[in-house]
């Protein structure tokens, strides 16, 4: 009796996790598709864009570089001057120390030379309490806001509250931007200055590149397995991915990491949620929302050029922790706007971006994983036969390797960061690779995350930084 | 006997099939591309490794039979790499070494090869001579180059580019005409036209005479362009400019007043414009935009009326606008501001221009 119940109980679960399987990769191959077609859009534009360069034109818009920080000795300094260094003519550089416990604010006062401008801000900041404004004597446009511990929306919220600049730019106090990172990334604002309300950058892998006056100068594959299935994730992520939902005016994301956006939208839009744990999607989701609510034409644009890079965990407990968080905030941002979804008055985003948003990212991770479990048992247990179980693996695994390989093909028709053959061979193993362990125990860490939506859980978690690698091999840490 | 797979069998087999056809298409066309890349990098790399110090003889020298028999012995992939490097470098020099590079660039043909692309039916190949011309910085007949563009915005815009080089009247005519004939400018759009109104701004005035019946958007980008030209004499149409202080978009009654903060030494000018009602105006950027407009002026009624506005402004971020934008008056009226406001309104941060390009 039992048996008679269960069997086409796991049957017809099985098909219906095949089918969305089907359906999810059907929708990866549309937007990796069409990433083909923006990559050729963005080689011809190489081609084609009016040869001046930002310094030649008072009209660029100002940008104001938030960088907030908490507990970054090892790395702040080196990320300021990162900022610092940009290859851009109008910028405000606006540190935000969120109330660190290290020596993150005396290693800023001792290499900028740090004087205080006032201890409360000139107006009200929605934030938490402000001990200082600082100005440095040494560097022009660079601002220290000293404030109690926030959170990083908080912090941000701070430094988008005192700027007057047009434009901001927030950039992780652990990543190094490339010296024309940010003349690349306001591109959409140059073309399309009325219609551009954000616009975001590549991440790529910093860990084993050699770094020498807060640049990356040498650019190598990891040693370490867990970074090298980072870095093909990333690669695929962005430059398929997003480039293809970028294409498709469905981009719901502009990595915290590097993403520039208007000001004063962001202010109109309450700034970024305290509550949410990934402000990045929440903030853009919002946004989306807000112009659609408008019914102003606008555009958020994914620019592959610009590249900043981060240091990725290294150990599972680390990567754990911030995928947990990653996924507890991708349920939050989707629970936040169940309205939109399928809602035509929020066009495309509605339509198409949220749901796919919703079975690629949301779901489908923990469909996976079920069907790990269910699908070998199954057929272990005779429910299922060999070719459905055949099937099964090709759609997850072969469409799952070609799709990391068709990342790779676009970094190397575009972009070319890792220029020489064998890492790429390398690159395209560790795509294999990742199917075999990785991939699955990413959908353990999915259902981790779930619970932990479910528990409302809060929690940033605490990650281990491994500081840059300078361009003797040394690592470097500030004095 | 046949043996006939059953039809699950045969879809896995099909599928398998195309999916091992896809891998291994993707993997060849990876890693070939790849090494094909690479291999070519090489290549220029160690091209480009002769070529610099021959270009920086080149640079230094005037000895044009060396000169020429160097050109005329330049293999095809050496033109290629110096065509590729000229493009690098003429974004790096200015002055003297750029007329070099540009008389090297035109020798190995390189404007001759843009020139003949022009007449191109592709868009991109227009697009991309069009490119190579602005950046040869080569001025062209008007006809010539109207001939052949499109009404496309990026080759609008850089065939202004390339008709201001050379500014008569009727070329900046044209030039504002292609500019303006069609959507919103680009950046570099709206430095060209910086370029193009620079020196005589009346065709813009004149268009914004006109500015009911335009854009806001694109009225609004004009005057922030406006708002980098030297005034203009006395006899040039202003009555447009003076217009936009009424104009229902807050861009444009802020850009107004700050194109209009150049013009101070022009009493007609100021006694038509009603400074009360600005600084009364319900949007704080342009009460903002209104103190720089005095600020600039700095005489002792522009003054007055700057402080009597500050002295019941509601808005902090205006406040400290217009005590940045006079620095004698800050030191005079420090005292009746919270500190830290004063303090902030001597910072670079705070004086941010306030014409924004992004609008």
């Amino acid at each position: 009796m039992f048996h008679q119940i269960l069997t086409p109980v796991v049957f017809w679960s099985a098909v219906i996790i095949l089918g969305l399987y089907i359906i999810i990769n059907g929708f990866y191959l549309l937007v990796h598709g069409v990433s083909l077609i923006a990559v050729r859009n963005v080689l011809w534009k190489r081609r084609t864009d009016p040869a001046y360069s930002s310094f030649d034109t008072d009209f660029v818009p100002g940008i104001a570089i938030m960088l907030p920080a908490y507990n970054e000795e090892d790395t702040i300094v080196q990320s300021v001057r990162s900022a610092l260094d940009q290859n851009y003519p109008k910028t405000t550089v606006i540190v935000i120390n969120d109330g660190s416990v290290d020596q993150t604010l005396d290693r800023l006062k001792s290499a900028y030379d740090l004087g205080l401008i006032s201890e409360a801000p000139p107006w009200d900041l929605p934030c938490e309490a402000i001990y200082g404004i600082y100005g440095s004597t040494a560097v022009d446009d660079l601002i220290v806001i000293d404030k109690a511990n926030g959170g990083k929306s908080d912090a941000l919220n701070a430094g988008i509250w005192l700027t007057n600049q047009p434009l901001f730019c927030s950039i992780d106090a652990d990543s190094l931007i490339d010296r024309n990172g940010l003349a690349n990334v306001i591109t959409p604002f140059i073309e399309h200055p009325a219609e551009t309300i954000a616009a975001g950058g590549s991440v790529r892998v910093a860990n084993a590149c050699r770094i020498d006056g807060g640049q990356v100068r040498d650019v190598k594959i990891s040693t370490k397995p867990l970074v090298d299935l980072q870095t093909i994730e990333y690669l695929r992520a962005f430059y398929s991915g997003r480039m293809g939902l970028s294409w498709l005016k469905s981009l719901l994301v502009i990595s915290g990491t590097f993403g520039v956006f208007r000001t004063e939208l962001v202010r109109d839009i309450g700034g970024y949620d305290d509550d949410t744990v990934t402000e990045d999607l929440d903030v853009v989701v919002r946004l989306h929302r807000h112009m659609r609510e408008l019914g102003r034409s606008y555009r958020v644009e994914f620019v592959p050029e610009p590249v900043v890079w981060t240091q990725v965990p290294e150990t599972l407990q680390d990567l754990d922790s911030q995928r947990r968080r990653w996924y507890r905030g991708l349920l939050q941002a989707l629970g936040s706007n169940v309205r939109m979804f399928g809602n035509p008055s929020f066009g495309v985003i509605g339509i198409f971006a949220l749901p796919f948003y919703f079975l690629t990212e949301g779901i489908g991770p923990l469909l996976e994983g079920y069907g790990y479990v269910l699908v070998p048992l199954a057929f272990l247990t005779g429910i299922l036969n060999v070719e459905f179980f055949l099937t099964f693996l090709l759609v997850i695994i072969g469409m799952g390797i070609f799709l990391s390989w068709f990342g790779i093909f676009t970094e190397v028709w575009g972009f070319r960061r890792y220029d020489h053959p064998y890492q790429i061979l390398v690159l395209m193993g560790y795509a294999v690779a990742e199917n075999f362990g990785y991939r699955q125990w990413k959908t353990i860490v999915a259902w981790k995350g779930l619970i932990d939506f479910l528990r409302n859980e809060t929690g940033w978690g605490t990650i281990e930084r491994a500081p840059f690698s300078s361009s003797d091999g040394s690592t470097v840490r500030e004095e | 006997m046949t043996i006939t797979p059953n039809p699950a069998t045969s879809i896995v087999l099909w599928i398998g099939i195309g999916l091992f056809s896809l891998l291994l298409s993707t993997a060849l066309l990876t890693i070939g591309y790849s090494g094909l890349m690479y291999y070519r990098d090489r290549s220029e790399a160690a091209v480009k490794e002769t070529l610099s110090p021959k270009l920086y003889e080149y640079l230094d020298g005037d000895d044009q039979n060396w000169e020429a028999a160097w050109i005329t012995n330049l293999t095809r992939e050496q033109r290629s790499v110096l065509g590729k490097t000229l493009e690098d470098h003429f974004e790096l020099v200015e002055g003297d070494d750029r007329e070099r590079l540009v008389e090297l660039a035109t020798k190995v043909g390189v404007k001759t090869d843009a020139i003949a692309s022009l007449q191109s039916s592709r868009k991109r190949s227009r697009q991309a001579a069009l490119k190579r011309l602005t950046t040869l910085r080569h001025p062209m007949d008007p006809d010539r180059i109207l001939s052949v563009i499109s009404t496309d915005r990026v080759e609008r815009e850089l065939a202004s580019f390339l008709l201001q080089l050379d500014p008569t009247p009727e070329k900046r005519r044209k030039a504002l005409e292609l500019l303006l004939s069609d959507g919103l400018l680009t950046i570099f759009g709206m430095e060209t036209l910086y370029r193009v109104v620079r020196d005589d701004p009346t065709l813009a005035f004149e268009w914004l005479a006109d500015s009911e019946t335009k854009d806001p958007e694109l009225t609004a980008q004009i005057l922030t362009v406006l708002t980098k030209v030297d005034p203009i004499p006395d006899d040039a149409p202003l009555k447009g400019l003076i217009g936009c202080l009424d104009h229902d978009d807050y861009r444009i009654r802020t850009n107004a007043c700050l194109v209009l903060g150049e013009y101070g030494w022009r009493s007609d000018i100021r006694d038509e414009i009603d400074v009360e009602s600005i600084l009364n105006d319900e949007d704080p950027r342009v009460r903002s935009a209104a103190y720089r407009m005095l600020g600039k002026w700095g005489d002792w009624d522009a003054r007055r009326q700057l402080i009597s506005g500050l002295i019941t402004e509601s808005d902090e971020r205006a406040i400290v606008q217009g005590l940045g934008s006079d620095p004698e008056l800050l030191a005079v009226v420090e005292e009746w501001f919270p500190h830290q406001t004063v303090n902030w309104a001597m910072t670079e941060e705070s004086t941010t221009q306030l014409a924004n390009p992004i609008l």
